[in-house]
């Protein structure tokens, strides 16, 4: 009996993990049709002033961090990638305004592009933690400024 | 009476609709008015104070009771959905950071929470940057300009960095004569010529978004600056005029010394003749001593008779020599002639006394008879000088470098050549004293041959 138990909740198990694997796989965005121009535009007029102001005069190079992408939609998908799902330790950064308005710009020339949807409380409850994690935050952000820079100067040509 | 109650009701249904429709409320305002009877326009500007951004909006329409209306403001926001607008007169504006520059917001036009009329619009196509100041003009004398300058406070902003410019400039008797240009630095330069002198302007500035990727509509224009034109006199510059004056004499003094300087000093430099060879030759030799005459004439050639002679025939001869040379001396003019021609770089301190071989019964000196050949002679050092002063009154003499020896009975004499194997110069005292060869003076002379002399150096 314990045998089959265990083999019925193993199955179900894996069988969940196979198809949020899937789904993950479905729901990875590709950026290969946005319009790059017009997002290398808002990043050089509002949303690098963002960045700026979030670092507050840290220089991105004081971070060795530095993450290099190939083509501007592998630019797009790591920005995506660490403006929307950050890790060690800082989780707070879809809110700052660099964040907001890299997804409005995402969603305005990314055809397809659902954007991030974060309801209010949990705004809330991010702002509280965001002060805590500053310095996480920065190391997390200063690759990011550099995909942006790349981004802004592969996107040209 | 179901009918009866039935008719009423229809009626009364009848008129509510009928009511409705013609827009009469029960408050009396207009509840479903035309979207088109509440025309407003609106524009923003970016950092007005510190980051906080300022959007205003007003009714085109003046006359309009804007008594309940409010504006609202919904999309494109950072961290809330929408914004109400406040009402200062006639005029609605909010002042807030929290636009977010990126896409169109929906902005309403509101009456007790209903939104009356609504029209799209994108803060950042829709600014109106604020009003330069601090005009100035400077009229620069040495350029013959007005130099133009403003401020404006969007160089220090982070965005709506980029504008245009106009100014606006007119003479204050012609009051609608406005002259426009369009820059996009805040300096200009304005030229003289193009005012007229002696004459009062007006000049102001306006900007305006450079069209990229924000636009919007020109600012308030500037406030003026008035400033004078200078007039033109006839005078000038008293410097420019001195200069001109002493260039001018400084002309004229060159074209008069080059005229008068042209054939003696200037035209032999730019067209030199081709010069005589003797003339030349004879300046050259000229030059270096004032007692030196040098002459190529013939004439003043000396006849060089080169004998072949054994020991005491040389020492009568070179007493004869000497008799001979005491009637010469009284010609320096020629000695020095001769001396200048030969004098050379090799020895020129020394005096040295050239005595031929043959006194000790060689003959070293093959001047034969009809061959004309260079002799050769030997040299004794200068430190015998002495004792060739004294014993030169019973030697041959010897004239730099010419052996002159009293003519021999065979042959015809043949003419002295100066000696190649080695150049001499004379001591300027010993030139004046006949250089006396020590021949057979004493046999215990030792003869010194040009091998020894050179052994002895």
């Amino acid at each position: 009996v314990l045998p089959d138990a265990l083999l019925f909740v193993l199955s179900v198990f894996f069988r969940k993990i196979f198809i949020l694997q899937l789904v993950g796989l479905v729901l990875t965005y590709n950026f290969t049709d946005c319009d790059f121009e017009k997002i290398r535009k808002k990043y050089q007029e509002v949303i690098y002033q963002a960045l700026d102001k979030y670092m507050n005069g840290t220089k991105s190079t004081g971070f060795n961090n530095y993450i290099y992408c190939e083509d501007p939609p592998d630019c797009l998908t790591k920005i995506n990638r660490i403006t929307f799902y950050p890790n060690h330790g800082c989780t707070s950064l879809a809110q700052e305004v660099f964040a907001v308005r890299t997804n409005a710009a995402l969603t305005l020339h990314c055809p397809g592009y659902s954007g991030m949807q974060m309801n209010n409380t949990q705004a809330k409850k991010k702002r509280k933690k965001r002060e805590a994690t500053t310095n996480k935050c920065w190391e997390q952000v200063s690759p990011l400024i550099e995909l942006w820079r790349r981004f802004s100067r592969i996107s040209k040509q | 009476m179901m009918i009866l109650g039935t008719s009423f009701g229809m009626a009364f249904y009848l008129l509510q609709v009928v009511s409705g429709e013609s827009g009469y409320a029960q408050n009396g305002d207009f509840d479903d008015a035309e979207l088109d009877d509440y025309p407003f326009s609106c524009y923003s500007q970016l950092e007005v104070d510190g980051s906080q951004h300022l959007l205003t909006c007003t009714f085109d329409d003046p006359d309009v009771n804007s008594t309940n209306l409010e504006f609202e403001i919904c999309g494109a926001l950072l961290d809330v959905k929408c914004l109400t607008f406040n009402k200062l007169q006639e005029m609605y504006f909010i002042k807030t950071k929290k636009f977010l520059l990126i896409g169109n917001s929906e902005i309403c036009v509101k009456l007790k929470e209903k939104k009356i009329t609504c029209k799209e619009m994108n803060i950042v196509k829709i600014v109106k940057p604020e009003a330069p100041f601090d005009i100035r003009v400077i009229y620069r004398e040495g350029a013959n300009d007005f130099l133009v300058t403003f401020n404006t406070s969007h160089l220090q902003k982070k965005y709506v960095k980029e504008l245009l410019h106009e100014v606006a400039y007119r003479q204050e008797k012609h009051e609608n004569d406005w002259m426009h240009l369009n820059l996009s630095s805040t300096k200009l330069a304005l030229l003289q010529r193009k005012l007229q002198p002696d004459a009062i302007y007006e000049i102001k500035v306006r900007s305006i978004p450079k069209p990229d990727y924000f636009e919007g509509f020109w600012s308030e224009w500037s406030p003026s600056f008035h400033f004078r034109t200078p007039e033109i006199t006839g005078r000038m510059d008293p410097v420019l005029l001195i200069i001109s004056v002493l260039s001018f004499f400084s002309l004229a003094l060159v074209v008069i010394l080059a005229c008068a300087l042209w054939k003696k000093r200037i035209k032999p430099i730019v067209w030199p003749n081709l010069p005589d060879h003797k003339k030349t030759l004879e300046q050259l030799c000229k030059k270096p001593k004032k007692n030196l005459n040098v002459s190529f004439n013939p004439e003043s050639f000396l006849d060089c008779q080169i004998h072949k002679v054994d020991g005491i025939q040389a020492r009568d001869e070179a007493e004869g020599f000497l008799q001979d040379t005491s009637l010469l001396q009284p010609e320096e003019s020629e000695k020095q002639r001769l001396g200048g021609c030969v004098q050379g770089p090799t020895w020129p301190s020394e005096h040295v006394v050239i005595t031929p071989k043959t006194i000790r019964g060689d003959s070293p000196l093959e001047c034969l008879a009809g061959n004309v050949t260079l002799c050769e002679a030997l040299v004794l050092p200068s430190s015998r000088s002495p004792d060739f002063r004294d014993g030169g009154k019973n030697g041959s003499h010897v004239y730099q470098g010419l052996l002159l020896v009293p003519g021999t009975t065979n042959g015809p004499r043949p003419t002295p050549l100066p000696f190649q194997s080695g150049i001499l110069t004379l001591n300027p005292a010993a030139q004046r004293q006949p250089i006396l060869t020590s021949l057979g003076s004493s046999q215990e002379e030792a003869y010194v041959t040009m091998s020894s002399f050179y052994q002895n150096q």
